[in-house]
């Protein structure tokens, strides 16, 4: 391989490691990039789908009061809207999971609220005969009874949801120091990789050094000391390359002017 | 000395290394692209970047001096130890840079102490880089004990003289490339043994192949938090136990004994003393535990004594029990295996059973001269005449080492360890065993150490892994001048 080559080879592998380095930063802070802007939009989605929840809580509360008031076997269709608003927005928080903890505190008041409701609500009741008519009436479950079940669930969920909205200050919290970690390991690879390429300028300096600085320098001081006082013209130079060839002809030229003078 | 000849060797070591890292990569690819690939991809560049440099202007050279080639061995170990923190540096978390340093110089030491309090959260391919550094740190540990060492004038060569006693004399009447080629096939004979044997016992590829390189190494990392006692089967302790203690002898008597040379395994002084002293202390261990009622039978209470025993003796650091809680005879008598360790020419660390045979016959002769004064003694090892420079040697290395330790353990208690902790973490890692004793016993990491602590305890590592004096030279310009 010759001189020009060794050191073209040299410089591009500096200027790949170079590239490298910074090809991985910037697609490490494209990802730290795309990694704050999901911390972003989870906490904004998060917040729409606990008012979802909400307005949808709402919803089912104002239908069950309402039932219970008129003395109505069953709620009207604002509880189904309610209730379908509400799993909506709970399936959607589920599937990408903003906030796990707080959303599990949201499945279990939940499951907890939907119980009593249910039970209240189904299986149909059924007609009983009314002692003072002798007619079937259909059967009114004690109301009282269901509010004293049914409100600390109401505001346990109610609790747990807002609990839920509120969440996003303290999940943020905990994502910006997870970008915080990933931010260290974003710098790392590049890091390195500059860490190396100063190793390879290192070596490259002494090889240089070694291979082609030094042998010239030595050429040229033996060549002064030559003309000067004729000390025959002898540096020291390894190996084979384009270096020792200068040598060579130097010497041949020498060995030229010297026939040419005898 | 020819330092660009020093860095193209160094370069091909770091190319042993890129490849190690490449297989990895593989492994991860091969695993649907675990966490540990691009880590280990972009090391494998560097590493590679960093081994190719120096053949691009440097020849290919075959005369190298004697200090070129101790230059190339400690060059190339800490080079390897620093390019073995790359993978582990970008996977992140918990590897800081001196967790990284202090896993990767426990791996190519061998070993054994982690960092790691969760082995298994990382992945497979990681994990595998990580049982590498075992298996390339064990290989490169026989080289320099038979290759570079005993090219290196008789003071230096002591530890190697005296084992000279089994192969080298026949060694010796090899060329150095015949002699990698024995060692290199006898390393990669035990390897595949071994894998084939853990697999058969009911191991899956991957944890054979790991365990593997753990025990012919004498390392003891482990792809489970349990270490061996994961897998809690007898036949895999028995496996382990008989590789472990092979392992801590010096590959070339292996050799010899295998290929029916005289100089086998049953004949010679160092590996007959190292196989009775290992056994006669394992057996002691197995009393204690049977009379102290640890274990239902003497059975149970043998494979347990036996396998902490030789793990221990043999420097791999593998656990199936917790000796903390054992009786204390049983725990002093595994602190004093820890203490002697195995032969030398094995890849076990430690004073190494040679220099207590030596120091041994030292005592024995000191009383008979005192006897005679005039008498003209010898100490002799299978009947070759030990020098005075190498019994001296061997002394001064039992003397520094145990004020090594000492040292160590000053360090470690005032940085907050308890004295049975700090004392027993300076001779594991002096020792190059792997787990101490009490808070930082065989289930624990290293991981709650001060930065200072951890950093201290890679010096140890490598103090120990290059025969104390093998890394002092680095120190000493003067010298390589």
């Amino acid at each position: 391989m010759g001189l020009r080559k060794r050191i073209s080879i040299g410089f591009m592998s500096l200027v790949a490691l170079l590239f490298f380095a910074v090809a991985i930063s910037v697609a490490e802070l494209g990802r730290l990039r795309s990694d704050a802007r999901e911390i972003v939009d989870a906490g904004k989605r998060g917040n729409d789908l606990a008012a979802m929840m909400m307005s949808g809580l709402q919803k089912q509360n104002s239908a069950i009061l309402r039932m219970v008031a008129t003395e109505h076997i069953t709620p009207d269709s604002e509880y189904d809207e309610g209730k379908k608003e509400f799993e909506n927005a709970y399936a959607e928080a589920m599937e990408v999971m903003i906030h796990g903890t707080d959303l599990d505190a949201v499945t279990t008041a939940e499951e907890n609220y939907r119980s009593v409701v249910e039970s209240y609500l189904s299986p149909a009741p059924a007609p009983i005969t009314n002692d003072s008519t002798g007619m079937l009436e259909p059967f009114r479950p004690d109301a009282k009874k269901f509010l004293e079940e049914y409100l600390p669930v109401y505001y346990s969920l109610d609790e747990a949801v807002k609990r839920y909205m509120a969440s996003p200050q303290s999940s943020i919290a905990r994502r910006t120091a997870m970008v915080e970690d990933n931010a260290y390991r974003t710098i790392t690879p590049s890091i390195i990789t500059l860490l190396v390429a100063i190793l390879v300028v290192l070596m490259f300096h002494f090889f240089i050094d070694i291979y082609y600085i030094k042998p010239v320098l030595r050429i040229n001081k033996s060549l002064e000391q030559y003309l000067a006082t004729r000390v025959p013209f002898a540096p020291k130079v390894d190996g084979e390359n384009e270096i020792s060839g200068l040598r060579d002809n130097i010497e041949k030229l020498i060995e030229l002017q010297k026939s040419k003078k005898a | 000395m020819r330092l660009h000849v020093v860095l193209r060797f160094i370069g091909m070591v770091l190319l042993f290394n890129a490849a190690f890292m490449l297989i990895s990569a593989i492994i991860s690819y091969t695993n649907g692209i675990d966490s540990g690939f691009t880590p280990l991809m972009l090391s494998t560049l560097l590493t590679a970047t960093l081994g190719l440099f120096p053949m691009i202007f440097v020849r290919r050279t075959r005369q190298i001096t004697s200090k070129e080639s101790y230059a190339i061995m400690i060059g190339a170990w800490l080079m390897s130890c620093l390019v073995g923190t790359f993978p582990y540096l970008m996977w992140g978390e918990p590897f800081t840079f001196t967790n990284a340093w202090f896993e990767s110089v426990s791996g190519f030491t061998t070993t054994g102490s982690t960092i790691l309090s969760n082995v298994e959260a990382l992945p497979d391919s990681l994990l595998f880089w990580r049982s590498s550094t075992h298996w390339l740190g064990g290989a490169g540990v026989v080289i320099f004990s038979l290759v570079i060492l005993p090219s290196f004038g008789k003071a230096r060569s002591t530890i190697t003289s005296v084992e000279l006693s089994s192969l080298a004399r026949d060694n010796y009447r090899y060329r150095t490339r015949k002699i990698v080629e024995i060692i290199c096939l006898v390393y990669l004979g035990l390897t595949a043994t071994s894998t084939l044997l853990f697999k058969v016992a009911g191991m899956d590829w991957f944890d054979a192949i790991n365990h593997s390189f753990s025990v012919v190494s004498t390392g003891g990392f482990s792809t489970k938090n349990a270490s061996l006692a994961y897998f809690d089967s007898a036949l895999i302790d028995w496996i382990a136990i008989f590789f472990m203690l092979i392992c801590g002898i010096h590959l070339g008597v292996i050799y010899a004994t295998v290929t029916g040379k005289k100089n086998n395994i049953f004949r010679l002084e160092i590996s007959r003393y190292y196989l009775i002293s290992t056994i006669v202390a394992c057996l002691v261990i197995t009393l204690s535990l049977t009379i102290s009622g640890e274990y239902d039978s003497f059975g149970e209470s043998a494979r347990y004594g036996f396998f902490q025993g030789i793990s221990m003796v043999s420097t791999t650091g593998f656990a199936t029990a917790d000796a903390n809680v054992w009786p204390p005879l049983a725990l002093l008598v595994i602190i004093l295996l820890g203490i002697q360790c195995g032969c030398a020419g094995s890849t076990s660390g430690g004073i190494k059973a040679d220099r207590i045979v030596l120091a041994g016959k030292l005592i024995k002769q000191n009383l008979v001269q005192q006897q005679h004064p005039t008498a003209i003694m010898r100490t002799k090892i299978d009947g070759i005449t030990q020098e005075r420079e190498v019994t001296n040697y061997a002394i001064l290395y039992i003397v520094l080492f145990v004020i090594l330790v000492i040292i160590g353990a000053i360090v470690n208690t005032a940085c907050g360890m308890d004295l049975g902790t700090g004392f027993t973490a300076a001779l594991t890692w002096m020792g190059n065993v792997g787990p101490a004793f009490g808070s930082m016993g065989s289930f624990d990491s290293f991981a709650a150490l001060p930065e200072f602590a951890k950093l201290f305890g890679t010096l140890l590592m490598l103090l120990g892994r290059l025969e104390i004096f093998g890394l002092l030279q680095l120190f000493l310009m003067k010298w390589w001048v």
